[in-house]
């Protein structure tokens, strides 16, 4: 079944397959790569944080 | 002697009340815990006040508490380190490697007539931007992966000087 096919078409499938498993895991690296995004604001956590209990270890301000 | 210093809301101390509160029996959120540990450690002036901070308690334990969390942020960082390198060398070198060899096999078969035309330039195109595409993808996670070594090593070292810390507090006072 292959006879039928001419050098042409072999050789341009192969390159396309070959181009299209590079740019799958490519475009698989980056989706990694990606920064995740912060489930939080920072300074939401900072001022949520539970300072009372440093109330006899650390002296911390009640103010931001 | 010193007196009694009143700290300001911050990462650092954010860190200390967490610990201080893990070590109490109160749950604190994995990821909240993570987020701040992250902030503290890549942050100059928060490292300074986190030691700062662990010299002036009360409580020995703290310093212990706190280098115990740092050290775990940092096995957790060398393993995500560990992975982001395995995708690199197993995944990103071959797309990389298999992207040349069709950009080879192009330009060979246009030269040897085997493929001609417009369908040789679209060939020799196609393979060419998969290989930048493949390059530029495998820059983007070896970043990833030196930020997170770097991490791993910041988390580490201000384990060792948080344990310095807490002895300096103890006996110092």
């Amino acid at each position: 079944m292959f006879e039928a096919m001419g050098l042409e078409t072999v050789i341009v499938s192969t390159i396309i397959g070959a181009c299209a498993l590079s740019f799958g895991a490519s475009a698989y690296l980056f989706m990694r790569a990606r920064p995740a995004p912060e489930a939080k604001d920072l300074d939401k956590i900072v001022k949520n944080a539970p300072y009372h209990r440093l109330h006899n270890v650390l002296k911390v301000e009640a103010g931001s | 002697m010193k007196g009694p210093l009143k700290f300001k809301r911050r990462p650092a101390t954010a860190l200390v009340a967490m610990a201080n509160s893990l070590s109490m029996g109160d749950a604190v959120p994995g990821d909240d815990l993570g987020q701040i540990i992250g902030a503290v450690v890549t942050d100059r002036a928060e490292r300074a006040a986190l030691l700062a901070a662990i010299r002036a308690s009360n409580d020995p334990d703290c310093g212990l508490a706190v280098a115990d969390l740092l050290t775990a942020f940092a096995v957790e960082a060398a393993e995500a380190e560990a992975q982001a390198s395995d995708a690199d060398q197993v995944i990103g070198q071959w797309a990389q490697r298999l992207a040349a060899g069709a950009l080879l096999a192009s330009f060979g078969a246009a030269i040897a007539g085997t493929v001609t035309g417009g369908l040789a330039f679209g060939l020799t195109l196609l393979s060419f931007s998969g290989f930048v595409f493949a390059t530029a993808s495998r820059i983007g996670g070896r970043v990833k992966m030196r930020h997170r070594a770097q991490e791993r090593e910041s988390a580490d070292t201000l384990a060792r000087h948080v344990l310095e810390a807490g002895k300096l507090g103890a006996d110092g006072k």
